[in-house]
């Protein structure tokens, strides 16, 4: 009889105790995709402080070292007045040193409050599944008439960077910080491809072009492309 | 229109929480719950307001587990400090609690020394971020934490099973 009477009150109880363990479940469930967001920005933003520093440190060092820099730097417009522009060669001609650094820099469009970093090319992490992806075949800002081409997820995942690209408008800005400087680009052209593995890229071939490709929101078949032009370095209007 | 909407929302909102909050001294279950259930709907539409608020709570939960800050190390560590002392003075505290106490502490102390042998630069990312200072931290914060979830785990099963015995 009293084991009966100890087991009624048992009951409630642990329906207690179960109601707020499942309420915890529940609030967990509901949260990870975001946290695994948050998690993932936190990370990069933390990655790229700690390219910065080495960075700095090996400009002090005078090690710094671009790993596949090619083609014709672009001098910097306060500085080309000046005759300057061998610049990067100066840097270069210290010992180079093997690049450490996850991200060559980092994107910025205010517009949607997107601030993440772009991968080397040659690292293990390009590559859409860790975020931003810089294809093969992209120039380095500095590259005059370059086109630094970058790709992303859309959708709702962790690593979809480019998820509100679908926001932006011809003349939203774009900034991209590289070798400690600031490249700001304005769009030009926006326009839809279908998904077919290969791109065509319109773009003027006078200009210094940054390349943004998603997959277009709410289809399967398309991908958006956005097409900038480079405007200022440093807050300084080019070309 | 919807700002108007919003408006009298809000005020209908605190009129309901008033009633509610002068009334609570009637020990009305249905009234502790509803108010309850407010507060935690208060909380939810809060947190949609803007996806900015639950992501700025989430980010700080994830430099607490990740990258916490040399400012979070030493408010831990003294605050170890302070309920290490508070247990050894303490009659009062059961020696499950003195000894789960005892342990945690220990352990952060043992951290912290590590960490000041290490000599870093904690201005630095790159020397605070990378390596065992890294692990120190880490291990110090989620050290914490833990011992958090102990003592409340402790807490609810005393709570609950002093509600068996009062039934």
């Amino acid at each position: 009889m009293e084991n009966e009477n100890n087991t009624k009150d048992i009951r409630p109880v642990f329906s207690l105790g179960l109601g707020f363990l499942l309420i915890f479940v529940a609030i967990g469930l509901l949260l990870y995709d975001r946290f695994m967001f948050v998690k993932d920005e936190v990370f990069t933003e933390i990655s790229m402080k700690l390219d910065e520093e080495r960075y700095n440190d090996d400009l002090v060092d005078g090690n710094v070292d671009d790993p596949d820099d090619s083609g014709e730097d672009i001098d910097d417009p306060d500085e080309s007045n000046n005759n300057t522009g061998n610049n990067n060669k100066k840097k270069s001609s210290g010992t180079k040193k093997t690049n450490n650094y996850r991200y060559l820099g980092y994107l910025t469009i205010p517009k949607i409050n997107l601030k993440t970093g772009i991968p080397w090319k040659n690292s293990p992490y390009n590559n859409v599944d860790y975020g931003v992806y810089t294809l093969p075949m992209s120039n380095y800002p500095d590259v005059k008439n370059g086109n630094l081409v970058l790709a992303s997820h859309s959708g709702n995942a962790s690593i979809s960077y480019f998820k509100n690209l679908w926001k932006l408008a011809i003349g939203d800005i774009a900034n991209v910080s590289y070798n400690g400087k600031t490249y700001s680009y304005k769009i030009v052209d926006i326009y839809y491809v279908p998904k077919t593995g290969t791109i065509q890229i319109r773009r003027s071939n006078k200009k210094t072009v940054l390349t943004l490709i998603t997959c277009t929101k709410n289809s399967n078949t398309q991908q958006t492309v956005y097409i900038l032009e480079l405007y200022a370095i440093d807050g300084v209007n080019y070309g | 229109m919807v700002k108007f909407i919003g408006i009298a929302c809000l005020h209908l909102y605190l009129i309901f929480i008033m009633v509610l909050v002068f009334n609570l001294h009637k020990k009305s279950k249905i009234i502790k719950a509803v108010f309850a259930t407010l507060i935690l709907v208060f909380v939810a539409l809060l947190l949609q307001y803007n996806d900015s608020v639950l992501d700025s709570v989430l980010s700080l939960v994830v430099r607490y587990l990740y990258f916490p800050s040399f400012a979070t190390f030493m408010v831990i560590i003294f605050g170890s400090l302070g309920i290490l002392f508070y247990s050894i003075f303490n009659e009062k505290l059961t020696i499950n609690t003195r000894i789960i106490n005892f342990v945690f502490a220990s352990w952060i102390v043992i951290v912290y020394l590590i960490f000041v042998l290490l000599r870093l630069d904690v201005t630095s990312y790159l020397s605070l971020y990378t390596g065992t200072s890294l692990i120190c931290l880490r291990f110090v914060s989620r050290g914490f934490l833990l011992w958090i979830v102990v003592l409340t785990s402790i807490r609810f099963f005393h709570y609950f099973t002093s509600l068996r015995w009062k039934k």
